[in-house]
């Protein structure tokens, strides 16, 4: 009968490295999810600061004009440019390091659905190990008995 | 107013995003379950080498025992076959005689099995076993073939030994010199005796020797002694013979042979061969047997034996042998041998009587016979009316006829004179008396002849048959009712006293019937009915006799039976009850059912 036990010892160990697996598969989309997230969240945020942006440009203009200057030429046009340049290389940079912090996320999550993969590898390899040892047990009982009889 | 500017705040990220993997594959993990199955296959190949490795070992071992078995078993037939073989033939090959030792037949044996066994392991196996076995056999069988051999030379010497003694005492002067001096020995020749020399040569002991010497000079002494008394016995026995033979030997050799018996009587008491009183009683014995042959030889050439008994006790002896021998004789010897010979003399005369009658009877038998091949005859044939009128005139020579059975018997052979062509015409009156007597077994042939004148020639000698079978048959139904009353049947097949005492009684009946029937104006021609009467007569006026002999016989019997029945009473009613104890503890007991049988007859006797 030990040939049972054998075999529901491996079943079982499957059944826990699948488990694991099921987990990892988990964290694997919780870390897509994340980094997505945080490209969504960026995006917000480059959002809000073109509106930041723009009212500072406003109020640039509005101080060149109080000083007399013509905002719509010459320097005062010059240093509106600068600060829009400035302002889109804000944005890209913002862009760039949420794309490297969503990467990085991502990254956890191949590793997780790696081991939720070799997870479930070990699950299939417990499980043959289950059979054989109960088909082990049987072959151990029945040369016991031959050797008996 | 100061003109506000933007300068860009965020700083690229120096990070690429990738990051070190921490995942590995756990090698042992992975390969748990090729292990597992690789283990399993290592199982089940170490246990098919197992198997097969167990599965030879059997084999080999039970084909091991298979040889073995069989080796011992032919060792064990061949150890019993060495028993009715010489020693010398187990011990030893012998090549000139062609025979082998039991230690070679052994190895034979082995080779044999060692053919069959391809198995190497086997051979090897079995060839270390088989000789250890056969050297177990070799040994065991030797010793008993040696023992044997030893025995057999102790036997041969004891068998000579007895060779050496029927010498001494039945061989020659000779034979009885050359045994005597193997047997005991002889110092002065330095002859040593043959029981020393087996204890020199290790079969017996010396003290063993001595004894067996002892005990062979008194075997030797006593047989010889019983030979001469044999030889004396013989001697004795044929001098007496001499002695008492009166129609042979005069009286010159009998007087001599009957000197020398007492001599040589005497000589062997002289030379201890018998004692003086078994001497003594030789020569009683001797006197006594001499007598008695003597009589007998007296009484057998004399017409009455009770006459020459009664003149011999009367002392007027005629022989001289007897007379000398008869006075050497003490008085109580010669009162026993006067009543002996008297009972001898009894039985011879009536032995005699007997036979005469017995011839008598025959003769008158073979008459009747005659007589009836008389009366039916064939009147034409003319050789048979030859032949029964030569038998008429043998019987009127013995006298035979009565008057009605000449007058029959002449009438049928035509010896009559008779008026030709005259014949008488049979009358009714005669045909219905006749008929009648028939009828009532009255029928005789005196009453066929009183109605001989009225009777044609025809049935006169039917009738006269009838009449003479009815008288046969009388005498066969008055015998019969005799034996019945007699319970003759029951008793005649036994050998013992009422065996006796019936036949006795029977043969009387029987003969007082015959006697009646042969006697003319008594039974001579009697009915059937008359005869049976008769019969009815003769039992009872024996019956207190017969009654009174079978008690004493059954008492006989009782006493006889006491020999093989030790305690057995001589009294009936004890006996019986006897009997009855030890039926009951042995209910199939055949001697003890007869004597019970024998009592019950008895009884029934009485009670008829």
């Amino acid at each position: 009968m030990s040939f049972l036990f054998e075999y529901q010892a491996g079943q079982q160990e499957q059944a826990a490295y699948n488990f694991n697996a099921d987990v990892n598969e988990r964290n694997a989309k919780a870390a897509d999810q994340e980094a997505a997230q945080l490209v969504f969240t960026e995006e917000q945020q480059i959002v809000q600061f073109r509106e930041d942006f723009q009212d500072l440009q406003d109020a640039t203009q509005q101080a060149y004009r109080y000083n007399g200057w013509i905002a719509e030429e010459g320097t005062p046009l010059k240093v509106a440019l600068a600060n829009a340049q400035e302002a889109d290389a804000e944005i890209e940079t913002r862009r760039y390091n949420a794309a490297v912090g969503a990467q990085t996320l991502r990254e956890k999550g191949v590793e997780s659905r790696l081991q939720g993969q070799l997870n479930r590898m070990y699950g299939k390899a417990a499980a043959t190990r289950g059979k054989a040892r109960a088909a082990q047990s049987i072959m151990n009982t029945a040369t016991s008995i031959y050797a008996a009889s | 107013m100061k003109v506000p500017t933007y300068r860009q705040q965020t700083a690229a990220t120096e990070k690429t995003g990738a990051t070190m993997f921490s995942v590995q594959a756990n090698p042992g993990a992975m390969s748990a379950g090729l292990r597992a199955v690789g283990d399993l296959f290592a199982q089940a190949e170490k246990t098919a080498v197992n198997y097969y490795a167990e599965e030879q070992k059997i084999k080999r071992q039970s084909e091991l025992d298979d040889a073995e078995f069989e080796l011992k078993q032919e060792l064990q037939q061949l150890e019993q076959d060495q028993t009715t073989r010489t020693p010398n033939d187990v011990l030893y090959d012998q090549p000139n005689k062609g025979t082998q030792g039991f230690a070679s037949i052994g190895q034979q044996k082995i080779n044999n099995i060692l053919k069959g066994i391809t198995d190497k392991r086997v051979r090897q196996a079995f060839k270390k076993n088989a000789r250890d076995s056969l050297n177990t056999f070799t040994i065991n069988v030797n010793q008993g073939a040696r023992n044997r051999l030893i025995d057999q030379n102790k036997a041969n010497g004891f068998r000579k030994a007895d060779q050496f003694m029927d010498d001494i005492v039945m061989g020659n002067q000779a034979q009885r010199t050359i045994a005597n001096e193997k047997l005991f020995g002889d110092p002065s020749k330095n002859i040593v005796g043959h029981y020393e020399q087996m204890a020199a040569d290790g079969y017996i002991k010396e003290s063993e020797a001595a004894k067996l010497s002892r005990t062979a000079f008194v075997s030797v002494r006593d047989r010889a002694q019983k030979a001469d008394a044999a030889i004396l016995e013989s001697n004795t026995n044929k001098r007496v013979n001499i002695a008492g033979d009166v129609r042979n030997r005069t009286v010159q050799e009998r007087t001599v042979a009957y000197t020398d018996l007492v001599a040589d009587i005497n000589k062997a008491v002289t030379n201890n061969t018998i004692t003086a009183d078994e001497g003594e009683k030789r020569k009683r014995a001797a006197a006594d047997d001499t007598v008695r042959q003597t009589f007998l030889g007296i009484m057998t050439q004399a017409p009455s034996a009770e006459a020459v008994v009664l003149q011999i006790a009367e002392g007027d002896i005629q022989d001289p042998v007897m007379q000398s021998v008869i006075n050497q004789m003490d008085v109580g010897d010669q009162v026993k041998l006067i009543g002996d010979m008297f009972t001898l003399g009894n039985k011879i005369d009536t032995e005699r009587r007997e036979a005469e009658e017995a011839d008598e009877e025959k003769a008158d038998e073979e008459n009747k016979k005659n007589f009836q091949k008389i009366i039916n005859v064939d009147t034409t044939d003319a050789e048979a009316m030859t032949a029964a009128k030569a038998l008429h005139k043998e019987l009127l020579k013995d006298n035979f006829y009565t008057a009605a059975e000449r007058n029959a018997a002449e009438k049928r052979l035509g010896l009559q004179k008779t008026t030709a062509g005259t014949d008488i015409k049979t009358s009714k009156d005669a045909v219905r008396a006749l008929n009648k007597a028939d009828n009532d077994n009255t029928l005789t042939v005196a009453l066929v002849e009183k109605f001989a004148d009225k009777l044609s020639t025809t049935d006169y000698n039917a009738y006269f048959k009838r009449a003479i079978t009815e008288g046969k048959e009388g005498r066969t139904a008055a015998k019969g009712l005799i034996g019945s009353r007699l319970r003759y049947n029951e008793f005649k097949d036994s050998n013992n006293a009422l065996g006796d005492a019936s036949d006795a009684m029977y043969q009387q009946s029987m003969f007082e019937l015959d006697d009646w029937l042969n006697t003319p104006g008594e039974g001579a021609g009697a009915t059937y009915q008359a005869t049976v009467k008769k019969a009815r007569e003769i039992i009872a006026s024996n019956d207190v006799e017969y009654k009174q002999m079978m008690g004493e016989a059954l008492t006989s019997y009782i006493l006889g039976q006491q020999r093989t029945m030790p305690g057995l009473p001589s009294d009936i009613e004890a006996a019986k009850v006897f009997l009855q104890q030890r039926l009951q503890s042995d209910p199939q007991n055949p001697l003890t059912l007869a004597v019970v049988q024998t009592i019950k007859s008895y009884e029934k006797l009485l009670r008829d």
